[in-house]
């Protein structure tokens, strides 16, 4: 069976744990070349190693998506270590758990600010003269579905996604044309370390998943999924779209 | 409270916010202008301690868990 | 050839020409048994014997999906020729060019709403109980640009593809809980027979492409990725959900 990213090269943040690790391990098995970027140093260790055991082309860079240096010296390590740059996915992103509006702490809307609007939009513009210099790549960039509706728990970071998805279709509408696609996956509650984390209780998965139509929450291989498809040229003919997986949660019907 | 004890706490309760402690420590120590010892505690012992917490820290544990950290501070900023 | 349906038994509602056609044979290249319903005994002839190159569990079954008589003549005869459904595509539309809304004749509206919203309740509704005795199914419902954005030379497929969009919604929230998936693919501006038509002149749909962010409009084949996609297990997590492919040419403002 032909490998469905073969030969691309893809640089994936966040991409030691969660979402962005099930993302690089597919994308290992698909052919690609992979540079895994993370800030967290133990996770970006065994998530390459995984990755190695697949392929030997897979390399890591630590970087915080926040600071502007740390961004264009990942990029230029996916670069010097794979000659080109086909696929960013953007991964990385921090969720920190927050009272109502009036009682936010101003530093906690920074931190996830920092990370994961403005960090995404550092990425892209790392990114993607990288890309046009080779011909041509795709971006996806991770939001949630709390960046499509109210999200109680934290508005800081319902914000910060809806702003991924505003910032596709602008990259999309400018660099479409220069062939960089550029697409958004709105993911419902998946089974991450930080969904289990921001639960706050084991308990707190478990109570979504029975709620939800399907009873279960997502797994990151479901999230890996739609990414691949988006990264590789079967999806040559989309750009600008969000894209929903959230096992029909959103579809359920109110209770009224 | 002083501002390591608040982190800590924090960290406890919030996997999120635990993450910044551990992986971009120098974004805190500069947001909660932090001094150079606490500095120092949040990214070496606090930290070794943080790294080793379950996710999530079960709420019926938060109190012990942050008694813990805060003796541990209190030893390391005297 | 690939294997990502293997055993799957699908429908194809319009599946003889245009999308329809390349998905059949996109289906049966993945290892699927293909049922091409269609009401153009013709093309569904000339697309059988393509797919039957490829494997010889395909058929063919004569339908109007505005008749519920031979909506639930086709469903009876999927089971009968595969024993059972697991996936349902409603590719199955027409486009009349119409004036603005008060000179639109009220047959014009009855043809194009039986067609392409009735037809599409049809569809689901006969095949969904086939479905669920076999323990779940996809169904992929294709939708168009133009039941999003307002298109001013055809109000009534506007609206009827308005109405698949959510359609697609209110049957996923019903029915994902049983194991059904229900999704939406809003394709562009493709190249099918059915575009080419419509278009009234070869030098309009050449225009389109030379507007569009990609310098082009989409392949058939293209959509039917997407619908592979969605109608795969890869697609677990996807329910309720609708997909743009349009190569971005909603985020251009140019809207075709």
């Amino acid at each position: 069976m032909a490998e469905r990213l073969a030969g691309k090269v893809a640089l994936v943040t966040g991409g030691a744990s969660g979402i962005g690790r099930a993302a690089v391990l597919r994308f290992a098995r698909e052919g690609a070349k992979v540079m895994i970027a993370d800030r967290n140093v133990t996770a970006l260790k065994e998530t390459l190693a995984e990755a190695l055991a697949i392929t030997p082309d897979a390399a890591s860079v630590q970087a915080d998506v926040s600071k502007t240096p740390q961004v264009q010296a990942m990029v230029d390590a996916a670069v010097a270590r794979f000659h080109r740059l086909d696929v960013l996915v953007n991964a990385a992103g921090v969720l920190v758990l927050a009272p109502p509006l009036a009682e936010i702490d101003e530093r906690d809307w920074d931190l996830m600010m920092n990370t994961n609007l403005r960090g995404l939009f550092l990425c892209c513009k790392a990114a993607i003269p990288a890309m046009i210099k080779g011909g041509g790549g795709s971006i996806i960039n991770i939001s949630s579905m709390a960046g499509l509706a109210a999200y109680a728990r934290s508005l800081p970071y319902a914000v910060s996604k809806a702003g991924v998805i505003h910032l596709t279709l602008g990259a999309a509408s400018q660099y479409t044309s220069k062939g960089v696609r550029v697409n958004c996956i709105a993911p419902g509650t998946v089974d991450t370390p930080q969904a289990r984390g921001s639960s706050q209780s084991a308990k707190g998965l478990e109570e979504i998943a029975a709620a939800h139509p399907m009873g279960r929450v997502g797994s990151p291989d479901d999230i890996a999924n739609a990414i691949l498809y988006l990264a590789s040229d079967e999806s040559a003919y989309v750009s600008g779209s969000t894209v929903i997986v959230d096992g029909g949660g959103r579809t359920l019907p109110p209770k009224i | 409270m002083n501002n390591l004890t608040e982190i800590a706490k924090r960290a406890v309760e919030d996997y999120g916010f635990r993450q910044i402690a551990l992986w971009s420590p120098d974004d805190l120590v500069e947001q909660w202008g932090l001094s150079p010892r606490e500095a120092g505690t949040l990214k070496g012992a606090l930290r070794d301690e943080l790294e080793r917490l379950p996710v999530p820290v079960e709420p019926r544990d938060y109190a012990a868990v942050t008694d813990r950290l805060n003796s541990l501070i209190s030893g390391c900023l005297g | 050839m690939g294997d990502r349906l293997a055993g799957k038994v699908a429908i194809l509602a319009g599946g003889a020409t245009g999308m329809g056609r390349t998905t059949a044979l996109r289906f049966a290249q993945e290892g699927a048994k293909v049922m091409i319903a269609d009401r153009n005994r013709a093309a569904s002839d000339e697309t059988l014997a393509m797919v039957r190159d490829i494997t010889p569990d395909a058929e063919v079954v004569a339908v109007d999906v505005s008749k519920w008589g031979q909506v639930q003549n086709m469903v009876d005869a999927t089971v009968e020729r595969f024993g059972r459904v697991d996936v349902l595509v409603n590719l199955a539309a027409i486009l009349m060019l119409t004036p603005p809304l008060i000179d639109v004749e009220e047959r014009q509206w009855d043809l194009i709403m039986d067609t392409n919203l009735k037809g599409t309740f049809f569809c689901c509704k006969a095949a969904i109980p086939a479905m669920l005795k076999g323990g779940g199914g996809s169904i992929v419902n294709i939708s168009s640009s133009a039941g999003l954005d307002a298109w001013t030379r055809s109000l009534p497929y506007n609206i009827s593809k308005a109405g698949v969009i959510h359609l697609t919604s209110v049957i996923s929230g019903q029915y994902t809980p049983q194991g059904i998936r229900v999704n939406c693919i809003v394709p562009g501006p493709v190249d099918t027979p059915q575009a080419r038509g419509s278009s009234q002149s070869a030098d309009l749909l050449a225009a389109v492409a030379a507007e569009h962010p990609m310098g082009r409009i989409g392949r058939p084949e293209e959509i039917s990725n997407a619908i592979l996609f969605l109608a795969s297990d890869e697609a677990s997590f996807v329910s309720g959900a609708t997909y743009v492919v349009d190569g971005g040419a909603r985020t251009s403002g140019r809207r075709s």
